[in-house]
């Protein structure tokens, strides 16, 4: 059974923020306007975030490309009333859009503030709506959305294997934002099998998780700067 | 587990199946119904309406910078859903950034120019009627015929963005043909390209590049290295190799710039200096370097000209560089101009040359951030230094392009006239002679109506009505003009001030071959046909060119062999498949055996049939030559001695044919050190900060403009995927903010968020205070790229153009305008 994870190589990263346009192109995900970013209520699956430390001139700012952690212990699954939010057996974290009833209960339990609430109907103006992804339902307002691991892709992918007669490759399922990343610092995998990139890469000694101490147990592992 | 996984799905699709499909079937949320839902429904209602349409993955290439990215677009019936990398084009290697991703909104965004139109009401009202192509077509092709007929044919003139391969050569021939020689484009100053200061020193022509992904150490002076560079993507991937390739050194990167830019984050050390003086810190750098004999001796006596005093063959004695830096930039005084401390000068020059092979990279950007020729050249002096030129991870100059020529045509008699007639915008002339356009005279010479007047004004692909320093000097200009026709395909600042509007396609809709460099100097041609129909009803302006030749008939209509673009992109094809160099691109292993072959001497020559090389290279994005070889001097040090010099003779031969006046003006800013002649100055890199840092009480902040990465390059901004994500780092989008330094802004009395005017000579804009401590105290940085008073919805009205409140100067040699900083001072108002 697949365990699927991801490495992101800061030392690598850019931060050109690449990732962030490809996961909203792929996911559908509603786009924005001045009015809904003021009232902090764009929608992310994947975030830049900063970190900026410590005081001029000795100033550091850190930037962390932010996806769900997809937690092997998530908090999120555990406050869910209706059971909308849950963890697959191959441990990707997972949101039932039909199930949601929007209470919002996760939004505020994910400690990485990686799930959404759809505060607004999704609107495409006339014409836009024709590079919708044909692969990835639309949510609705009321509902919470999140990262997904671009799990229809895998979906698809299995699909693929299957029909081809073959067991699933390493580089058949990876999702849009590791597809496109331009400086190769995004990696993606089974952290089950110990000799994919991924978990030979989870055991660098730059390796860190993020907010380890809450025990969520994250699967999106980093890779810190420097030597 | 797959059964699980099989069973699940098919769960979601029977109970998916009864409420969407009533709702599907009478048109309701479409885009509600996913893939798998709507192959269920299909296969239940067996009904062809509802089967999947076909889906396959395009090839074409990326225009939304001029970074020349192969892509593949995923097509979905008739819509495009999806752009990535192209996997074998060799600029990208299948990865994309977030500009490149943005296409979609690029291709479907509903501000788009939908048709041809002509201006109701007054020029710059805003109203338009909607008019057929045939019509548009016909009445401007009557005025053209019209012009030339009266043997004005040079009236006419066309102002274009940076052009490249079949729009370049279409353009190219379309004036030549018609017989003027007012072809003015904005070309752009980037290292693939012909840039001044390479230009002075090296020579070469092709443009130069920095081999980032086998360098062991960055210097970086305020370069946007990782913000805005050409291609983003192919500088990233160079950059991880950079850091973490697999090379036995970690590439260490220090940056160098006023601000904690992305670039000075990622950096190992920043280097916060004060803004405008990069060039001279550059020149300090090369006192620590020259005073401990730590340059590259061999390098600067074999290949170089001009480091010591040296003599001319008429006798003259002239100052070398040495003798300027030791003259001019004491220690103790480029401590004091740059506000950099003088041990941190002498650790970075040792550390440079410590990790050689290493790069001194500055700022090549286009209006914002050119640090100006003189500090330009100080910087590539470092380089000179320490003989990292045509060697791996140094200095590369790109190998010549291959020819693709359109077929060849012979123009008659007005067109020979017009064309001999001097151009508009004064470029190759006098003070303009080292460069072939000078865009930044134009307004000025319309209103002055010298050499003659323009009776009619193409543009495409260029908006210099929010570009310029003075917009209304410009629209004033342009109702000067006749006639003003745009090709634009989104109503720009500059558009609204057209009299025709005839909308171009964008880059998924039309043919396309284009030109560009790799990081390690290959040549590159990419090939694209048109991934979909076009959206609205719109053209290719190529295709529209060649139709207004078409309406004025014989001779300009024979310049064009055929009226499509596909026609002329195939056959400029031709000499390129009869050259037999180079490869369809491959995959990178195919690379590393025609290497293998060509350097053991076994020449792989391509004798395959056009049909088949065609095919090839359509069905994978190009051609390039992956062989390249370092030792070829001529080209990489072409200027007139041969050499890298310091002291530029192209400079010399530039101020020495100047006369009179001209001679004067050009020399004017150039300070003279003591005891140099002024004309030897002028030829050496003689770093200058500019404005200085004076005591001024009325504005007490020093102002630092830069370009937003995300939405740098792009030919519009109505995007909102890249508009919400602009200025991430200070958590502020969709509104122009000004960085301030916590102290300065308790100087000041301002707190986060606080609405401030910010006040510099010039004028005033409105933006909010965010408080940053990777801002220098007393320097205010503001994000340019933002406030567009049209273009669409996502555009218009947001933010403020800041360079309303810069101040511009024009550089010597290339006339260029240059935005600078400025002082400034803040003041608390209500939102």
């Amino acid at each position: 059974m697949a365990k699927w994870g991801m490495v992101i190589d800061l030392d690598k990263c850019t931060a050109c923020q690449a990732c962030v346009v490809a996961c909203q192109a792929e996911n559908n995900v509603p786009i924005s306007n001045p009015e809904t970013a003021k009232a902090g209520r764009s929608i992310h699956w994947l975030e830049m975030i900063p970190f900026v430390d410590d005081e001029y001139p000795h100033v550091r700012m850190r930037l962390l490309p932010r996806p769900c952690m997809h937690c092997e212990n998530p908090p999120c699954i555990k406050v869910c009333p209706v059971g909308a939010t849950q963890i697959s057996s191959e441990g990707i974290v997972g949101q039932i859009n039909a199930r949601c009833i929007g209470c919002r209960y996760c939004t505020t339990a994910c400690p990485y503030t990686v799930k959404y609430f759809n505060w607004f109907k999704p609107e495409w103006p006339k014409g836009m709506e024709r590079y919708l992804n044909p692969d990835v339902t639309v949510r609705y307002n009321g509902v919470v959305e999140k990262c997904t691991f671009c799990h229809h892709r895998l979906q698809k992918a299995r699909d693929l294997a299957q029909y081809e007669h073959r067991e699933l490759g390493p580089d058949d399922y990876i999702p849009a934002c590791v597809q496109t990343c331009p400086a190769e610092a995004m990696y993606f995998g089974d952290l089950g099998n110990p000799k994919s990139t991924v978990s030979i890469l989870s055991q660098s000694k730059r390796a860190f998780l993020l907010m380890e101490d809450l025990g969520t147990h994250p699967k999106v592992i980093y890779l810190s700067e420097g030597v | 587990m797959k059964k699980d996984i099989l069973r699940r799905d098919f769960i979601k699709i029977l109970s998916g199946t009864t409420t969407f499909g009533l709702a599907y079937r009478y048109g309701l949320f479409p885009h509600l119904i996913s893939g798998p839902v709507r192959d269920a429904l299909a296969l239940e209602n067996d009904d062809i309406s509802l089967r999947p349409p076909e889906e396959k993955w395009e090839t074409s290439i990326c225009q939304q910078c001029q970074g020349g990215c192969g892509i593949l677009v995923r097509v979905y019936g008739d819509r495009a859903v999806k752009i990535d990398g192209n996997p074998l084009h060799p600029i990208n290697r299948g990865r994309l950034c977030a500009r490149g991703q943005s296409g979609l909104q690029y291709l479907y965004d509903p501000d788009r120019i939908k048709g041809p139109m002509a201006r109701e009401g007054a020029r710059g009202e805003g109203k338009w009627k909607p008019i057929s192509w045939d019509q548009a077509l016909a009445e401007l092709g009557d005025k053209l015929k019209t012009l030339r007929n009266q043997g004005k044919s040079h009236a006419l003139a066309m102002l274009t963005g940076p052009q490249r391969g079949l729009a370049k050569n279409v353009s190219d021939r379309f004036m030549e043909a018609y017989g003027s020689p007012n072809l003015i484009r904005n070309q752009s100053d980037r290292p693939s390209g012909k840039t001044p200061a390479f230009h002075l020193m090296q020579g070469s022509d092709a443009g130069i590049t920095y081999d980032i992904e086998d360098t062991n150490y960055i210097l970086s002076f305020n370069s946007g290295l990782l913000e805005d560079h050409w291609s983003s993507v192919q500088l990233s991937r160079a950059y991880g190799k950079f850091r973490r390739g697999n090379k036995d050194e970690r590439g260490k990167l220090v940056h160098i710039e006023p601000r904690l830019s992305v670039t000075g984050a990622k950096a190992d050390q920043w280097v916060p200096i004060n803004p405008g003086t990069e060039g001279v810190l550059a020149m300090g750098i090369a006192s620590v370097i020259i005073i401990e004999r730590r340059y590259d001796e061999e390098f600067i006596d074999e290949r170089t000209l001009g480091f010591e005093d040296w003599t001319d063959e008429k006798g003259a004695s002239h100052p070398g560089f040495k003798t300027l830096v030791i003259q001019e930039y004491p220690l103790e005084k480029v401590a004091k101009v740059t506000g950099v401390p003088r041990d941190m000068i002498m650790s970075l020059a040792r550390e440079f040359v410590h990790h050689q092979p290493g790069v001194a990279i500055g700022n090549d950007g286009e209006w914002i951030g050119n640090q100006g020729i003189y500090n330009r050249m100080a910087i590539h002096a470092l380089n000179g230094l320490v003989g990292n030129i045509q060697k791996k991870g140094g200095i590369l100059s790109n190998a010549r392009l291959p020819e693709i020529p359109l077929p060849p045509f012979s123009p008659d008699p007005v067109s020979a006239k017009g064309r001999s007639m001097p151009r508009i915008d004064g470029a190759g002339r006098s003070r303009y002679s080292l460069v072939q356009d000078a865009p930044e005279n134009l307004a000025e010479q319309i209103l002055k109506k010298q050499p003659y007047p323009i009776e009619i004004l193409l543009i495409h692909g260029a908006n210099p009505v929010y570009e310029s320093p003075e917009p209304d000097r410009l629209v004033s200009a342009l109702n000067q003009i006749p006639t003003v026709v745009s090709f634009s395909s989104s109503m720009d600042e500059t558009t609204r001030y057209a009299d025709i509007i005839l909308p171009d396609s964008i880059y998924l809709e039309k043919w396309q071959l284009d030109t560009s460099y790799t990081l390690k100097g290959n040549p590159l041609v990419s090939v694209a046909k048109p991934v979909v129909a076009p959206t609205y009803d719109t053209r290719d302006t190529s295709e529209i060119l060649i139709a207004l030749a078409g309406v004025m008939g014989k001779p300009v209509s024979s310049a064009f062999p055929s009226a499509k673009s596909e026609d002329l992109v195939k056959a400029s094809l031709h000499p390129l498949h009869a050259s037999a160099s180079g490869e369809a691109f491959g995959a990178q292993l195919e690379e590393l055996w025609t290497k293998l072959l060509e350097q053991s001497g076994w020449k792989v020559r391509s004798q395959e049939p056009f049909d088949k090389f065609l095919a090839d290279v359509q069905e994978r994005g190009g051609w390039w030559d992956p062989v390249y070889y370092p030792w070829e001097w001529e080209r990489a040090l072409s200027t007139p001695s041969g050499k890298f010099e310091f002291y530029s003779l192209t400079a010399r031969k530039y101020f020495s044919d100047l006369k009179g006046m001209d001679k004067d003006l050009a020399l004017q800013k150039i300070p003279s050190p003591v005891g140099m002649d002024k004309l030897d100055a002028a030829c050496l890199p003689l770093a200058d900060p500019g404005v200085s840092k004076e005591n001024d009480t009325l504005y007490n902040l020093e102002l630092n403009p830069y370009v937003i990465p995300i939405l740098s390059g792009l030919n519009q901004t109505n995007q909102p995927w890249l508009q919400d994500i602009s200025g991430f780092h200070v958590y502020q989008e969709w509104h122009t903010w000004v960085e301030v330094n916590p102290e300065t802004a308790d100087k000041i009395g301002i707190q986060n968020g606080d609405w401030v005017w910010v006040e510099s000579p010039k004028g005033k804009i409105k933006a909010q205070t965010r408080l940053f401590k990777g801002a220098m105290p007393d320097v205010i940085n503001l994000p340019v790229g933002l406030g567009h008073a049209s273009g669409g919805r996502w555009t218009t009205g947001i933010g403020e153009n800041v360079l309303k409140i810069l101040l511009a100067e024009k550089e010597p040699f290339s006339g260029k305008v240059h935005f600078q900083r400025s002082r400034a001072r803040l003041t608390k108002t209500n939102a």
